[in-house]
């Protein structure tokens, strides 16, 4: 499905809506915007794009968005981002169908935010959640933020208990974050189910998301690989290629009191994908409400380890294979492995009921020698140990 | 100066959870059914979006209302922010959107009488209108 295709079709809805009152009279205007600033206490690397100068360019944006009522059952959705960070892209974020047929069912069409794990599809909102960059080892990377494709939810109620379970299908073809780094791939089949339930303060989300049929724009790794096949050795070329799968589980818990809140999330991800490590991660949070003010805790932590095949090419029968298996032990040791603890202390004022002011100090302790998600580092005898204070400010319109 | 307006803050949010504390409210319907009647997580889950078997449209009052905070606290049991912070997540991933506000209860009570199969709530102390019907009353 293409954009192009999706784009007519949108504007086909559009065209349709009887007049230009009708119009404004059923089109909705929303949006968010923040202001994040931040520092790292350190010059030997970088951690969300944050060095040891203040800055309010990594994660400041705005946001609008349109919803269109077509008819009682069927809307057209617009989001419109723009973004401080030049790692990310800005323009059209959202561009989707809703139709509701009953109250039970809903179907969507179109560019949609990939729903990875609880908060993947507002990661951009720091209004719906207490932090202001969400736990790294759990939303720090390996995810794409959209997708092209659909999506249908099913609604029900059993005693006290509400229920939904969403599936979505689709593709990607964009750009894939890596702790910082930037890779160009393309997904040509994404496909996942999501399994939330709720009853009174508490609520629960599990999901599974696969993502198959790979190509990334990794240079030397195709040629890499046919070198390796023509000598006969498959399992090993297969590793640079990007022909299997990588899958990410995911699950959350949360309670919400009037006086207190306490949030979990656990997601492992697994892949045979030589950019994709395999990932366990959780965060805990545990958080009061005084008032108008949040106070909170977040202690987050991550494992990661890389799936690679004993590497079978002979070394010292010829000079060819011998720089090849080299070559080979070369790039797998040093493949990046992100391990991290983090603790956060953060503090939330909402000043006014669409206004929050927080502030925020993380500590990070990764593991030497790792990337641990730091997205630069300039020393390599850097201990991976850093404080990341952010302050930021949240609107909702 | 800034002293003086942070201690302002803080008492005025006292003075507002003082005035939730104390007030009571009850919900009223606009339904053919007379016989009606919900429990709290009923109504708690209706204004979050979670309609299950019950078809009614839910009319809120806006953040700025005090008759808010007491159905925030007494009902829903959560503060505004959560509330609002919890809109965010569901209309910014395109999954809900928050149920219709109105400034005062009168305007909110108006548009009930108006609209077959919607649900709202006032204060104890309001005259409820005769056409509609009384689901919930706080105790």
């Amino acid at each position: 499905m293409s954009v192009k295709w999706i784009t007519l079709l949108l504007g086909g809805v559009v065209t349709a809506t009887p007049n230009a009152r009708a119009f404004a009279d059923n089109l909705e205007i929303s949006g968010f915007a923040r202001v994040v600033g931040g520092v790292i206490d350190t010059d030997k690397a970088e951690f969300e794009g944050y060095d040891e100068r203040f800055s309010i360019s990594e994660q400041s944006l705005l946001a609008a968005q349109g919803d269109l009522a077509v008819t009682d059952n069927l809307s057209l959705s617009m989001q419109l981002l723009a973004h401080s960070s030049e790692d990310r892209d800005s323009g059209v974020e959202w561009l989707y169908l809703t139709y509701d047929p009953t109250a039970a069912w809903t179907f969507k069409l179109g560019k949609l935010r990939t729903p990875f794990f609880l908060y993947s599809d507002v990661i951009d909102v720091g209004f719906a959640y207490p932090w202001i960059t969400a736990p790294e080892p759990v939303y720090g990377g390996f995810l794409f933020s959209n997708y092209l494709g659909g999506t249908a939810t099913y609604r029900f109620q059993y005693n006290q208990a509400h229920f939904s379970v969403e599936a979505y299908y689709g593709s990607y073809d964009g750009t894939f974050d890596r702790a910082g780094e930037e890779t160009n791939i393309e997904v040509d089949e994404i496909k996942g189910i999501i399994f939330s339930a709720q009853k009174g303060r508490l609520s629960a989300r599990v999901s599974a998301i696969v993502s198959s049929d790979f190509y990334a724009d990794i240079p030397g790794f195709d040629e890499f690989a046919d070198l390796l096949d023509g000598y006969g050795y498959n399992d090993n070329a297969a590793l640079f290629r990007f022909d299997s799968d990588a899958t990410a589980y995911q699950a959350s818990l949360q309670y919400d009191a009037l006086d207190y809140f306490a949030y979990a999330e656990v997601i492992n991800i697994q892949s045979d994908l030589i950019s994709v490590p395999e990932v366990n991660a959780f965060y805990i949070t545990l958080g009061r409400n005084i008032n108008d003010y949040q106070l909170f805790a977040t202690f987050a932590s991550s494992t990661s380890r890389n799936d690679i095949p004993e590497n079978h090419i002979p070394k010292g029968t010829n000079p060819q294979l011998n720089s090849l298996s080299f070559a080979y032990d070369e790039i797998t040791s040093n493949l990046p492995l992100y391990d991290l603890n983090s603790l956060s202390l953060g503090a939330r004022w909402n000043f006014r009921y669409n206004l929050s002011a927080k502030a925020e100090i993380t500590w990070l302790k990764g593991e030497p020698g790792q990337n641990s998600f730091y997205s630069q580092i300039n020393d390599d005898k850097f201990n991976r140990q850093a404080f990341l204070s952010q302050v930021a400010l949240e609107w909702l319109f | 100066m800034r002293t003086f307006t942070a201690l302002l803050l803080i008492s005025t949010s006292f003075f507002v959870m003082s005035a939730a504390q104390n007030d009571t409210l009850v919900v009223v319907a606009n339904t053919d059914n007379q016989t009606l009647t919900l429990e709290k997580w009923q109504i708690r889950d209706l204004f979050m979006g979670n309609n299950g078997d019950i078809t009614l449209e839910p009319i809120g009052l806006a953040p700025s209302n005090t008759l808010r905070t007491v159905f925030n606290t007494k009902i829903v049991g959560l503060t505004e922010s959560r509330i609002q912070a919890y809109w965010a997540q569901m209309r910014f991933s395109g999954r809900d959107t928050p149920p219709t506000t109105f400034a005062s209860q009168n305007e909110a009570l108006q548009y009930v009488r108006q609209h077959k199969n919607t649900i709202t709530y006032v204060s104890a102390s309001a005259t409820i209108p005769a056409d509609l019907v009384i689901v919930y009353e706080q105790r």
